[in-house]
């Protein structure tokens, strides 16, 4: 062991204390015993072997004999957050025996409880070789560092034993105060009179006013003054013991703006049940409050928007067809009651102006049908699909029974979605392929499914007319037409038709084709409602 | 086949064009029953209930069939209908709804004030024609009546 050398030296006292060191073995029990609470000397080349003094297995509450020299013994009873550190600080020291080994430890006592020492220690070289050994001792400090806690609690007067729980009862204060410091909410309380006492600073970021402006204050400066009665109600249920929760309410702030807040209020009872004030957590919801506002706003505006197109369409539908009903009407008569009158030009004309009369009833119902996809409430349910497009072709069919249409329909379609709807779309998109294979010999019309970004999406295929890919985008829009009327008659609604109830199901609808091999149309129909 | 041609049938109608139409659709169905026509809800319930203008007329003399429009000034179709089906003496009078629109609502509302028919007026003249010569045949000739006093 190393020795600082002194002034003293040559002191009669420090020979000594030499003499004795080497020549009387029992100053070494007197240092152990007497003045240390334990000794230990470690065999760092063969690292398993510790010799523990008999002081520090005592002060463990052991019998020294029933404990053997090894370093696990130690390992067993040290804690073992701290055995880590421990042994890491153990590495650094022989490494560099420099900065001593000096390490505050927690032991476990055999009844359990934590004895705290102050360990320090030295490793010990033969010349400037690796460190061979490691002394240490061991200082109880536990009573130390229960009087450091205790005079932490002067004010307590708190028998020892609460000392523990006092302390962590006063960690959960500080911690409870910065939760209540750190909220964004306002948390304030008020005496029994109303008198605020407490201010945290959410409180003061909501109202404006800082804890040195409200403390003291009634709690009625923060009442639009035509609100102040509604304290006072307040109070009185909270003397009676009431909670009051989330109760949305109007507040003012230091500059006069008021606010809206959503408020909870408590009585505060002391240890004997007994109110002793009142705790007030407020939050300011202006902005959802003017959210919800908009939100509803929209909504009545939607509302009133769908009341207009509803009574609109049903205008439409009554009275835009009677003029249509006259034109037709009344140009049938004419050729029936004065066609003597009429040259085959004559007659021609009046064919002509049916026919646009009757187009344009066409063009209005679709219309109007367009507008019921948007109003409908949609259902969603289990729907066949396949019963669907054999009843959309069993109609095509009946309408005209001559035509020779080869037909395959997949078996099991089922999707979830509105079944009136989806017969719209089926009923489009199979018209569509029925009127484009009409002028071509050996028509044929495929409905199925296939997974596209793992979702079905359904088909309509057909080997008919098609159509030039360059004007894809336009195939679903409204009035939108492909083909020249004298080709194939249509009012170009019925894609956007169909665009519509897939997009309300959420689903995609797309098409594909080439001029004079055919088309397929494909559509999703997602998992969720979309509002249009 | 021959039509009964005694009784009357009541077109309830307001556009001068479509009564016009309506009567030429009747003749080219070979309907030649009497036709009154009245031309709001509240003429078509004088004269059913035989007040007002109709005051003078046998309130038991029933028409055989009532061809309702459903827009109609002063009081509209379904009011007419609504009083008709709550009176004793008409409650089971044959009234087809003949109308421009197929909006479900009218649909829903005239089955459920107790329509017989809703039928809605094509555009096509022809197909108009065909549409009330139907009509004819079945509420004139085939259908059996409720026998009067069946209340």
């Amino acid at each position: 062991m190393r020795s600082e050398a002194g002034a003293n030296d040559d002191h009669y006292l420090k020979r000594e204390l030499d003499e004795l060191l080497r020549g009387q073995p029992e100053i070494f029990d007197i240092l152990q015993a007497r003045l240390f609470d334990g000794v230990w000397f470690w065999d760092l080349e063969d690292r398993a072997h510790l010799w523990m003094s008999a002081s520090f297995w005592e002060l463990l509450g052991y019998a020294p004999a029933s404990k053997k020299h090894l370093a696990s013994e130690w390992e067993d009873v040290i804690h073992p957050d701290d055995l880590r550190l421990a042994v890491d600080a153990l590495e650094k020291h022989c490494a560099d025996p420099e900065p001593p080994y000096d390490r505050y430890l927690r032991l476990r006592h055999r009844n359990g409880s934590t004895v705290r020492v102050r360990c320090r220690g030295v490793a010990l070289r033969h010349g400037v070789g690796k460190p061979t050994r490691m002394l240490a001792v061991h200082q109880d400090v536990t009573a130390l560092e229960r009087a450091v806690e205790r005079s932490a609690l002067v004010e307590s007067h708190a028998p020892p034993e609460e000392i523990g729980q006092r302390k962590a009862t006063e960690a959960m204060r500080s911690t409870l105060a910065a939760i209540v410091e750190s909220s964004s909410d306002a948390i304030v309380s008020k005496g029994l009179d109303g008198i605020i006492t407490s201010w945290n600073r959410g409180a003061q970021a909501i109202f404006g006013y800082s804890p040195e402006e409200a403390i003291g204050q009634p709690m009625t400066i923060l009442f639009p003054p035509h609100r102040v009665d509604e304290e006072r109600r307040l109070l009185e249920r909270l003397r009676r013991g009431e909670k009051v929760e989330s109760y949305e309410s109007v507040r003012m702030r230091k500059d006069g703006a008021e606010i809206d807040v959503s408020v909870t209020a408590s009585p505060v009872r002391n240890a004997s049940g007994a109110i002793v004030g009142f705790s007030k957590i407020a939050r300011d919801i202006t902005e959802t409050k003017r959210m919800q506002r908009d939100l509803l706003r929209a909504k009545e505006a939607t509302e009133e928007a769908n009341r207009e197109l509803q009574a609109f369409s049903y205008s439409v539908a009554h009275d835009l067809r009677a003029p249509l009903r006259a034109i037709d009407g009344f140009s049938q008569a004419l050729v029936e009651d004065c066609s003597e009158r009429l040259d085959a030009n004559g007659r021609r004309y009046l064919g002509l102006v049916r026919d646009s009369a009757q187009l344009m009833a066409r063009l209005i119902d679709d219309l109007l049908a367009l507008t019921r996809v948007t109003r409908a409430e949609l259902r969603r349910e289990r729907v066949d699909l396949s019963a669907l497009a054999r009843a959309a072709f069993g109609r095509l069919q009946r309408a005209e029974p001559r035509r020779h249409v080869e037909v395959s329909i997949r078996d099991d379609l089922a999707c979830d979605g509105d079944p009136t709807l989806l017969g719209m779309v089926l009923d489009n998109l199979l018209g569509n392929a029925w009127k484009f294979t009409s002028k071509r010999v050996g028509a044929r019309i495929e409905v199925g499914v296939v997974t596209a970004n793992d979702e079905d999406a359904y088909f309509v295929r057909d080997n008919g007319a098609g159509f030039d890919m360059t004007y894809a985008g336009k195939l679903f829009g409204l009035f939108q037409r492909l083909h020249n009327v004298r080709d194939f008659e249509g009012t170009g609604v019925g894609l956007a038709i169909v665009q519509r109830i897939v997009h309300r199901h959420g689903g995609k609808v797309w098409a594909e084709g080439k001029v004079g091999e055919g088309a397929t149309f494909h559509f999703t129909l997602g998992g969720q409602e979309q509002r249009t | 086949m021959t039509i009964p041609t005694d009784r009357v049938i009541l077109l309830v109608e307001d556009n001068p064009n479509d009564e016009e139409l309506t009567m030429r659709a009747l003749k080219k169905g070979n309907i030649v029953n009497p036709i009154v026509v009245a031309h709001d809800g509240e003429e078509a319930l004088d004269y059913l209930f035989a007040r007002g203008a109709h005051a003078g007329r046998s309130a038991s003399a029933l028409p055989q069939l009532v061809l309702l429009d459903l827009k109609l000034p002063k009081i509209d179709g379904l009011e007419v209908l609504r009083a008709l089906r709550a009176d004793e003496q008409t409650r089971l009078l044959p009234v087809v709804i003949l109308t421009s629109s197929v909006e479900e609502q009218d649909l829903v509302r005239g089955y459920g004030l107790g329509a017989n028919s809703y039928v809605r007026k094509p555009v096509d003249f022809l197909q108009f024609v065909e549409a009330v010569r139907q009509l004819g045949v079945y509420w004139l000739l085939l259908n059996e009546a409720a026998p009067l006093g069946s209340r």
